[in-house]
């Protein structure tokens, strides 16, 4: 692994930053992503799923039934007992994670900007998965079908990973639906989808997240905003041009429509989180004020994406 | 206020034509100023901000309008020009184009601190009001008076000029003359457009107009509110017959206030307190102050009042006291033996007889008397004359016919000769009709002829009785060797009690000549130092700027002499305040202040936007928004 660190984390630097470096990579040496839904890999992998299978790790007894693997029956039990019962075993698989990140224009705003600080988090959850022998599938998205990596599996992967954030740069309207809905065709496999946007999408967000609950995905989103967007620090008399699309809206900045925008992003934000906890999907809200180490280590340990 | 008041005059439609172009280009450069230029500002997304903007929007149509502070000013910047552009005014009844022809008094009274600071200020005050009340088209004259008329500032529409001049306006220790301000303003009303008189004072004047009738409506403003004083209304000073370096003082002191007052008068002689006494005056009465003092060598007496009043300027008093010097008396020709009685009665006089062709040459520093009986010079020196009966052969003097039974019917009081006389029991046979010069000054005026009447004619002064007083009973009354006495004295250049070197303030002060002297220095109460040119030929010099009490020293040549100025008039200390001013049948109630007039604020307001404009500006580039 220190190889692997010295190799990556030195060598491949995003023009913004480094992603990863070698002291917050060995704090998140130990950690794995979890996923709550029983999910079937296809080889066998390091990661001790509820799937009941093969692998030394008790699960539970059940009683037998004829055409049970007779390996299988606790004679101990039915010494005692003089009933059958299988010993089940946890199945250890490889997990897919699924990680898709928004390099729309509007993601390239702040300082340090918004797509810097989601490629950290990629980066990260990319190198706990690859860790774990997870299969991480990473791809970037702004108006049309997605830019995905073949998958990858194996910490020597996290080079690969990490040259192919740092050639992403932030560009285009963002077209969250045609992305999500190519994603969604191409990739059946059970896993975990992590989804990191500004979901700044003129589109909405409802017709565009029902794509991941297709597939019965273990979801997360991380919303990721700056600080600028959560206080904005306008004043004047302005006119305001949307990045992405050249949009132009004309404002005076006063007291009340500060509070006002406030409410809206708001209602926004909560409008996002609400949609997710109603259909199983976990909405993580990281303002890029926000450490990376903690929202790694702290943050995301609490919402259960890793532990 | 009666806005959008336009005026029909063509001129004034001039004038708001003018204001309103003046406006219009005004309100294009603020439009020019307000022109809003948002920054350009890139930003994620828009739709969180429009989103927020629809919200305000449909939920408060008018936060905008209501929190907007800019909008707010520019509205009142609007609202400011376009009432101005109505030309509004303060009054209902526009009046454009008057002519203030405006009195304001500054006699002593008006000194009076019953009024803080004092009358005169808050008389200036006024006048100050409507000078910043005057429209377009008004103009103003400003006069003060006291004693005597003073144009402070001729006709003029230049509110600045005539602000400087009224701040020129000083009290003076003067008596109050309102006749000779009100005849100048009537006759300068009679030429002046929409004219009006207004006269600014308390009221306290030494006689009430004389004229019957303005020919331009009068507005009194009158000043002062109380009538606490007390103070000297008449001094004098008598040398004792029997002993000449002696003499008495009498100080008369009244008590204008409403209850008894206790007061100290006090005499200083060159400065030093030489006597003192404590006298009580009822309210409304008057107490004369006797002092004596020695008159044996030049000094200056000084009477004061110690009582805490309104009015300082009557509180302190002055005279001058002098040695005795003899005055050189000659008869020139026959003289009747009642007029040399009367002459040798006055003890100090050097008497000398001489013929009608042999006049002596003068000795003393006084001037020589001559005295004519029936006979007159026929040339004139520079010295005293006393003519009885005749008239001098010379121009000017004319004797005419003889006139029966002549009545007195006015005697000077205010004269050192004809002062303290009374002539109602004289009665005069026949007298002559005598033409005088111009510049001759009437004492004794009968139904029909002058009968005493005082010339100067070059350095003389020529005293003339027009009548032979063996002719009359004037000889066996004991006025006679009274008038006798205050003649010789007056002729002679005044050395005795009633000094011609004493005289009211505000009143022209003469300077006897010099032989060979032109320039004469004259050093006021205050110690100002001030040169005039000394008249030669006419043998004495005029001098008017004598507004304050006190004494005035005049230095011609080698020679000093001090003068005595005084205010001791009685109209002046009382400060009743008058509620009235009587022109002929017209009375005029005193006003409190001015009389608002019709003006227009439309360059107020034009002001105000202005500032407005500024503030806007300011807010507008410093971004400070609510």
């Amino acid at each position: 692994m220190s190889d692997l660190r010295q190799k990556g984390s030195m060598q491949v630097v995003d023009p913004e930053g480094q992603l990863l470096d070698e002291e917050f990579l060995s704090k998140i040496d130990q950690l794995q992503l979890v996923s709550r839904k029983v999910i079937m890999g296809k080889i066998h992998g390091e990661r001790l799923t509820r799937k009941r299978g093969q692998s030394a790790e008790f699960a539970d007894y059940r009683q037998y039934v004829p055409g049970d693997d007779l390996r299988m029956i606790d004679w101990n039990i039915y010494g005692r007992l003089e009933k059958l019962f299988l010993k089940l075993f946890l199945e250890e698989e490889d997990l897919h994670v699924h990680i898709l990140i928004d390099s729309s224009g509007s993601m390239g705003f702040g300082a340090p900007s918004k797509l810097f600080y989601a490629k950290k988090v990629a980066a990260a959850l990319s190198y706990i998965a690859l860790s774990n022998f997870d299969r991480v599938v990473m791809g970037t998205f702004d108006s049309g079908p997605p830019q995905m990596m073949p998958s990858l599996r194996g910490k020597r992967s996290v080079m690969r990973v990490l040259d192919f954030l740092s050639r992403t740069k932030a560009g285009g309207e963002t077209g969250m639906k045609d992305a999500l809905r190519s994603f969604a065709v191409a990739h059946r496999t059970k896993g975990i989808v992590i989804l990191i946007s500004d979901f700044f999408d003129k589109a909405g967000h409802e017709s565009v997240l029902r794509y991941l609950l297709a597939g019965s995905h273990d979801v997360f989103v991380i919303q990721v905003l700056s600080p600028e967007e959560l206080e904005p620090t306008l004043a004047g008399d302005l006119t305001l041009i949307d990045v992405e699309d050249a949009d132009e809206a004309d404002i005076t900045v006063s007291a009340p429509l500060i509070r006002r925008y406030k409410q809206t992003l708001a209602a926004f934000v909560a409008s996002i989180k609400d949609y997710c906890t109603k259909r199983g999907m976990t909405h993580i809200l990281a303002p890029t004020s926000l450490p990376f180490d903690s929202l790694i280590l702290d943050y995301l340990r609490k919402r259960g994406v890793v532990q | 206020m009666n806005f959008l008041a336009l005026e029909a005059l063509s001129r004034a439609w001039q004038t708001a034509a003018i204001s309103a172009a003046v406006g219009v280009v005004g309100l294009l450069v603020a439009m020019y100023f307000l022109k809003l230029k948002r920054m350009r500002k890139e930003i994620p997304s828009t739709f969180l901000w429009k989103k927020s903007i629809m919200d305000m929007r449909a939920n408060s149509p008018f936060q905008r309008l209501r929190r907007n502070l800019l909008l707010f000013l520019q509205l009142l910047i609007l609202i400011a020009a376009l009432i101005a552009f109505g030309r509004p005014a303060m009054q209902a009844t526009a009046r454009t184009g008057a002519t203030y022809i405006v009195l304001l008094d500054n006699s002593a009274s008006m000194g009076a601190t019953d009024v803080s600071p004092s009358r005169l200020d808050a008389g200036k005050a006024q006048v100050e009001k409507i000078i910043s009340d005057m429209g377009a088209g008004d103009a103003m004259m400003l006069m003060t008076f006291a004693s005597h008329s003073r144009v402070e500032q001729t006709l003029t529409d230049d509110r600045n000029a005539l602000k400087a001049a009224l701040r020129r306006v000083e009290a003076t220790d003067g008596r109050t003359d309102i006749n000779d301000p009100l005849q100048l303003a009537d006759a300068i009303s009679k030429t002046s457009a929409s004219p009006q008189i207004v006269v600014v004072s308390d009221g306290a004047f030494l006689q009430p107009p004389s004229m019957e009738a303005l020919s331009a409506p009068v507005q009194f403003i009158g000043v002062g509110k109380d009538r606490s004083n007390v103070g000297i209304t008449a001094m004098s000073v008598r040398r004792s017959v029997d002993t000449p370096d002696t003499g008495e003082i009498f100080a008369n002191v009244a008590n204008y206030t409403d209850q008894e007052v206790k007061a100290v008068v006090s005499l200083n002689i060159d400065g030093q307190l030489t006597d003192a006494t404590t006298t009580r005056i009822a309210a409304g009465a008057a107490h004369a102050s006797v002092f004596k003092v020695k008159m044996d060598a030049d000094k200056i007496a000084e009477v004061m009042v110690d009582y805490k009043d309104d009015l300082d300027a009557d509180n302190r008093a002055w005279a001058l006291l002098e040695k005795p010097t003899d005055v050189e008396v000659t008869f020139i020709g026959q003289t009747d033996p009642f007029l040399r009685k009367a002459v040798l009665a006055g003890g100090r006089f050097k008497v000398s007889e001489a013929a009608t062709d042999q006049i002596p040459a003068q000795s003393g520093t006084n001037l020589p008397v001559y005295i004519y009986d029936g006979t007159a010079p026929q040339s004139l020196s520079r010295a005293g004359y006393l003519i009885f009966n005749a008239a001098p052969a010379i121009e000017g003097f004319k004797e005419g016919d003889i006139v029966e039974n002549p009545v007195i019917i006015d005697v000077d009081t205010s004269h050192p000769i004809t002062s303290f006389l009374d002539l109602g029991d004289v009665y005069i046979g026949k007298a002559r009709r005598i033409t005088f010069p111009p510049e001759t000054k009437v004492l004794v005026n009968s139904d029909e002829i002058p009968l005493v009447a005082l010339s100067y004619v070059g350095g003389a002064r020529i005293l003339t009785v027009a009548f032979d007083p063996l002719e009359s009973r004037w000889p066996l009354r004991i006025s006679y060797p009274m008038f006798i006495s205050n003649a010789i004295n007056f002729l002679s250049g005044g050395t005795e009690a009633l000094s011609s070197r004493q005289f009211n303030a505000g009143d022209v002060l003469v300077v006897p000549g010099e032989e060979g002297v032109d320039k004469i220095t004259i050093t006021d109460p205050a110690g100002h130092k001030k040169d005039i040119t000394a008249n030669v030929s006419q043998g004495m010099t005029p001098y008017g700027d004598t507004g304050r009490a006190g004494i005035y020293t005049v230095k011609i040549g080698d020679r000093e002499l001090s003068y005595a100025a005084n205010l001791t008039s009685g109209a002046e200390s009382d400060l009743t305040p008058r509620r009235e001013l009587v022109v002929g049948t017209t009375k005029v109630s005193a006003a409190v202040s001015a009389k608002a007039k019709n003006r227009e604020i439309w360059r107020e307001l034009l002001v105000f936007a202005f500032a407005i404009l500024m503030v806007e500006w300011y807010i507008y580039n410093r971004r400070v928004y609510v």
